[in-house]
């Protein structure tokens, strides 16, 4: 399981973080390149954007509740959701999300392969 | 200004956590789904209902997510809740089912219509698993029907501790379920059942079958009852045996009136046994005075009469005779009804049996213009079984036929056909073209005492006890005699048996009679054996006596048992002859004591009942033989032939003919006239077998000489024709034996009977 770190590292798969508010505060080249985002248009940005109409009320609830509770129920395991793209389509993706607790603060940290 | 945003959406984030981990807490599964039923946010508890993470149902279609049953019928996707709360924009609820791998689970679905906030309206479902409470419902409504069963049901642990009884329990046994909780169901212990019947009833339970049967209980109130009871163990989980039920039915009623069935029954066949005896015994004390009736008639025959005395004479002895055949009819249905008639089974010639009986009863037709004729198809005619009592029957329905015709035929046929194994078929058939009988009388002609119409009793005579003899005995001899009638247009008889294959020539046992004629045969004859006459009734020993003196024996009268055995003590007697009933000391006590002091002299028993089982007591009480009452002169001649008395030989004389004819006729039941017809034919027909058989034996054709002798002794047995039979028998069983030496003797005397025969009949002729 990889740490923040290394996925800030990483530079052979999408990578995607945000802060424990849910507002995107790192993506890499392999991110915005595959998924047609420019950076200025995600940093600063909600998690939100990246997340197709359908799954955006669970998204917020679950986001929620691991705000409060620090659980969550889609941690560390290899899921298959749907990603928005800077182009307005929606595609496939293999989430994996993690995080982590830096000075009193969640991270949270994903990488997105495109099935 | 960022932050106060900031710590206010943190603020709302903290919310809607706390409100999502709220909904998850909920036993109830919650969903929304857009206007597409797809869905959009799930709580915790839709994980646990499905058994799968959420994130992977998010976006799905409810419909394809959690297909339904409803009433056991798949559901299509149109007809799923959540579809029709969007087409309706109404809200629903219902009952379904999920079949989830291999469970089948009960939901209850509350659906509610929304459009709010989101795009396009929503539903949000509330699923509530209701399985468990669907089976507790199940069991409470199980539960209730074995509360409400007729039937008394009790659980027990697996020790027979009682856990649950329904009321039919309490109803049957007093006990209520509190009462009997806890307890072991020996408190219904009758004592009526012994330790064996309680140890073989757990040994079957634990070890796991069901055991069912009888049982005498008793209620709370002490009273007894009886169950039909069954127990069944039921295993646990584990295989083991945890608990017993026990289903009761209360068969008390059912018993009681089963006794009281039996009872019934027993006082029927007593009260029917006692009628039978009843009969039996009155036929007996008719036929001791009948037996003084027809003695003296006869003796008085021999004095010098006056035609008209001698008419009366006669008059008083045929009426007596014609008595006698009603009280033998009524005798022969009463043993059969108190199931105290014999068979014998015995090899016979059919044919011969059917041929004598039809020439025996042709003399009947009389001048009538009725022909009577015999009509036998079939190859093998030696059968095993009781001949008299088929001739009897044989004899009955052509002699009704007789009765009944008055023009036309009577055919009376007969077919065998052999059988698989040594079985015979053998279907009877006696029709006539006489008076016939009608429909609704046809029922009724084999009960007793009936005749088809009362007023044929008048016209036509009899005792209306031949056909119901008749169909007994065709019964006990495993057959029916079914007919078929029309008033005017004829009878016709029928009965089908099956008999035993006889072996031409392999007599097996004979008759008793027979066996005594055969006897006669042999025996040293002796003229004047000194008797001693046992007899306590004063004209039946005045009348044997009579009967003996003029045979030629000297007599000497004992009046009771005791007088007998002090006599025999002090005289030596070639034989005894002994009255069976007598008062203070009965015949066979006083055998027995005759016996016990070395007193061998024979001793022959004199019976008026002749039921089953009788020839062995006698036997066993140590006598000899015995005689049936009433007694006739042929009879005793011939028992006594066997002790060395001499009996009819073919030496008799014409005169001796005659009164032999009289006595055989009176034994038949026939007339002496048509005796006599029969005893021509008989000369006339046995003529040439008599040839043939001479000619055999000089030809030394053992197999000739076999069948030709077997073929006159049984003629002549049945015409109860001694002297032919006994040497006719000897000559047969020279050939058997294969050794023909002996026959040319035995022939000679054959020859000669059949001579005296010829001569005693020629006048008649």
């Amino acid at each position: 399981m990889p740490t923040i770190d290394q996925l800030m590292a990483a530079s052979d798969v999408p990578v995607v973080i945000a802060d424990q508010r849910g507002v995107i505060t790192f993506v890499n080249e392999l991110f915005l390149h595959t998924f047609h985002w420019e950076r200025e248009d995600l940093i600063g940005q909600a998690l939100l954007v990246l997340i197709p109409e359908t799954l955006r009320d669970a998204h917020q609830m679950g986001f929620s509740r691991f705000y409060v509770s620090g659980e969550g129920t889609i941690l560390n395991q290899p899921l298959a959701l749907e990603i928005v793209t800077g182009d307005g389509a929606t595609v496939s993706a293999e989430h994996f999300i993690i995080a982590e607790e830096r000075a009193g603060e969640w991270v949270v940290g994903a990488s997105v392969r495109p099935l | 200004m960022k932050d106060r945003y900031t710590a206010q959406i943190d603020a709302l984030r903290s919310t809607l956590g706390k409100i999502e981990v709220a909904l998850g807490s909920i036993a109830d599964a919650i969903i929304w789904t857009d206007g597409e039923g797809r869905v959009q946010w799930c709580s915790a508890s839709f994980d646990r209902l499905m058994g799968r993470p959420r994130i992977g149902i998010l976006g799905k279609s409810l419909t394809e997510l959690l297909p339904l049953r409803e009433h056991g019928v798949d559901l299509p996707p149109e007809a799923h809740p959540v579809s029709l709360i969007l087409r309706d924009g109404a809200d629903r609820a219902g009952y379904y089912e999920l079949v989830r791998g291999d469970d089948l689970v009960s939901l209850e679905l509350t659906g509610h219509f929304v459009h709010i906030g989101s795009p396009g309206p929503s539903a949000i479902m509330v699923i509530r698993d209701v399985t468990q409470a669907r089976g507790i419902e199940q069991i409470r409504l199980q539960s209730a029907a074995l509360e409400a069963a007729a039937n008394a049901i009790v659980m027990t642990d697996h020790l027979g501790y009682v856990t649950w009884v329904n009321g039919a329990f309490s109803r049957l046994t007093g006990y209520s379920l509190d009462e009997a909780y806890g307890k072991k169901l020996s408190i219904l212990k009758s004592g009526r059942h012994d330790d064996a019947f309680y140890r073989g009833l757990w040994e079957t339970i634990l070890s796991g079958s069901v055991w069912q049967g009888e049982m005498i209980n008793c209620r709370r109130d002490g009273t007894l009852y009886t169950e039909y009871q069954m127990i069944t163990p039921v295993r646990a989980g584990d295989g083991a045996i945890g608990h017993f039920i026990a289903i009761k039915q209360d068969i008390s009623d059912r018993k009681a009136a089963e006794e009281e069935l039996r009872q019934a029954k027993t006082a029927a066949e007593g009260a029917n046994r006692a009628k039978s005896e009843f009969l039996a015994n009155m036929s007996h004390e008719i036929r001791t005075p009948m037996n003084s009736i027809m003695g003296f008639a006869a003796l008085l025959l021999d004095e010098e009469l006056s035609p008209e005395q001698r008419d009366a004479v006669e008059t008083i002895g045929q009426s007596a005779e014609r008595l006698l055949s009603l009280i033998n009819e009524i005798l022969d249905l009463s043993r059969i009804e108190s199931d105290g008639m014999a068979f014998e089974e015995i090899t016979f010639d059919l044919k011969e049996l059917v041929t004598e009986s039809v020439a025996l009863l042709r003399p009947g037709i009389g001048t009538r213009p009725v022909e009577l004729r015999c009509d036998l198809q079939g190859d093998w005619w030696h059968v095993v079984g009781d001949p008299l009592r088929l001739r009897q029957v044989i004899l009955n329905l052509v002699n009704n036929a007789i009765k009944f015709t008055d023009e036309g035929e009577i055919v009376l046929s007969l077919r065998t056909a052999e059988e698989a194994g040594d079985t015979l078929s053998l279907a009877c058939a006696v029709s006539d073209t006489g008076i016939g009988i009608a429909e609704d009388q046809v029922e009724t002609i084999f009960e007793a005492f009936s005749q088809a119409d009362g007023s044929t009793t008048r016209r036509y005579g009899g005792t209306g006890l031949g056909l119901a003899i008749s169909q007994r005995l065709v019964g006990l001899m495993g057959g029916e005699i079914t007919v078929e009638s029309r008033r005017g247009s004829g009878s016709t008889f029928r009965f089908d048996l099956r008999l035993g294959k006889g072996i031409p020539g392999e007599g097996g046992g004979k008759p008793r009679q027979t066996e005594a004629a055969d006897a006669i045969a042999s025996a040293p004859t002796k003229q004047g054996l000194a008797i001693l006459l046992a007899e306590d009734d004063p004209a039946n020993q005045k009348v044997a006596t009579a009967m003996l003196h003029r045979m030629g024996h000297r007599v000497s009268p004992a009046g009771t048992g005791a007088e007998a055995v002090g006599m025999a003590a002090d005289h030596d007697y070639d034989l005894i002859l002994m009255d069976v009933q007598m008062p203070e000391m009965d015949g066979m006590e006083a055998t027995r004591r005759l016996r016990r002091a070395g007193i061998t002299v024979p001793i022959v028993a004199m019976t008026a009942s002749a039921m089953k089982g009788d020839r062995e007591r006698f036997l066993a009480a140590g006598m000899d033989d015995y005689v049936a009452k009433p007694i006739s002169r042929d009879i005793l001649r011939r028992v006594l032939g066997r002790y060395g008395g001499g009996g009819e030989t073919g030496r008799a004389a014409p005169s001796g003919v005659t009164e032999t004819m009289q006595g055989i006729a009176e034994e038949l039941g026939i007339d002496v006239s048509d005796y006599r017809d029969i005893l021509i034919d008989f000369i006339g027909d046995k003529r040439q077998d008599l040839e043939d058989l001479r000619a055999a034996i000089d030809g030394g054709d053992v197999a000739a000489v076999q069948h030709l002798a077997h073929k006159i002794k049984g003629s002549a047995l049945n015409l109860r024709l001694d002297a032919v039979s006994g040497p006719a028998a000897s000559i047969e069983e020279a050939a058997r034996g294969g050794d023909l030496s002996p026959a040319q003797g035995e022939m000679e005397r054959l020859r000669r009977a059949f001579d005296a025969l010829e001569q005693a009949w020629g006048g008649s002729l």
